[in-house]
């Protein structure tokens, strides 16, 4: 768990509030975020000959 | 002929989607935020409106990714696709059931970040979503639908782990009724 601000904006108003509030962080998932530099390390691993394509492809 | 910027904006978004007769676009609200914040929500959003547009520009803290969730569903209801260019590598990715529809994937590291994010909305089918977001270096296309025809009256953006929207993100949002 982590402390994070967050605010609440009230469209009506315009009020805004910053409240910290307990993040569970585990239960994010990791393939969005991981997915980009995942995709370069199959490729970088392929260009040096130590996956094939089809590996790169199939992973 | 003179043409408005609300006016000039109105026929940009009906070229895009004809299909939605409306009214006139409306500021339901902008607002900067003061305070660096992992997550930023917008509520009290009158119902009504068949489009809603939101705007996002800032700056957000290393590789983090963004997402939406409406309504404070967090529930695996909502679908999407998305398309990426993550500094000239191309892909994307299709999923279902997901607890909340990807902005954008944020690898590229702090700085400035914009997200377009249009919320179309019908009595008789789920509400579709379509996001354009991206930052220095990755860019990215989302479609997306939420399993629910109710009307967006709240959404949330929240960035993963404990990273931040910049304290002078501006977030802007629009409706068409």
């Amino acid at each position: 768990m982590v402390t994070v601000t967050h605010a609440f904006i009230d469209a009506k108003t315009g009020q805004v509030e910053y409240k910290q509030v307990e993040k569970d962080i585990t239960s994010e998932p990791l393939t969005t975020l991981a997915k980009p530099k995942l995709t370069k390390l199959l490729e970088l691993l392929k260009d040096k000959g130590i996956i094939s394509e089809e590996e790169k492809n199939g992973i | 002929m003179y043409l408005s910027s609300k006016t000039l904006k109105s026929d940009i978004m009906g070229l895009v989607n004809p299909g939605l007769a409306g009214g006139d676009w409306e500021l339901i609200s902008e607002t900067v935020v003061s305070v660096a914040a992992n997550a930023v929500t917008v509520s009290s959003i009158s119902t009504g409106y068949k489009e809603i547009v939101i705007y996002v520009t800032g700056e957000r803290s290393a590789d983090s990714y963004a997402n939406l969730r409406m309504n404070g569903d967090t529930g695996n209801n909502y679908a999407w696709n998305y398309n990426y260019d993550y500094d000239g590598n191309y892909s994307g990715d299709r999923l279902s059931a997901q607890s909340s529809i990807p902005i954008e994937q944020g690898a590229d590291g702090n700085g400035a970040y914009c997200a377009i994010i249009w919320i179309m909305q019908d009595a008789t089918i789920n509400n579709r979503v379509k996001i354009l977001g991206g930052g220095t270096t990755f860019h990215q296309y989302t479609t997306g639908t939420h399993a629910t025809t109710t009307n967006v009256t709240s959404f949330t953006l929240t960035l993963n782990a404990a990273h931040t929207f910049s304290q002078n993100t501006r977030i802007i949002v629009t409706g068409r009724a």
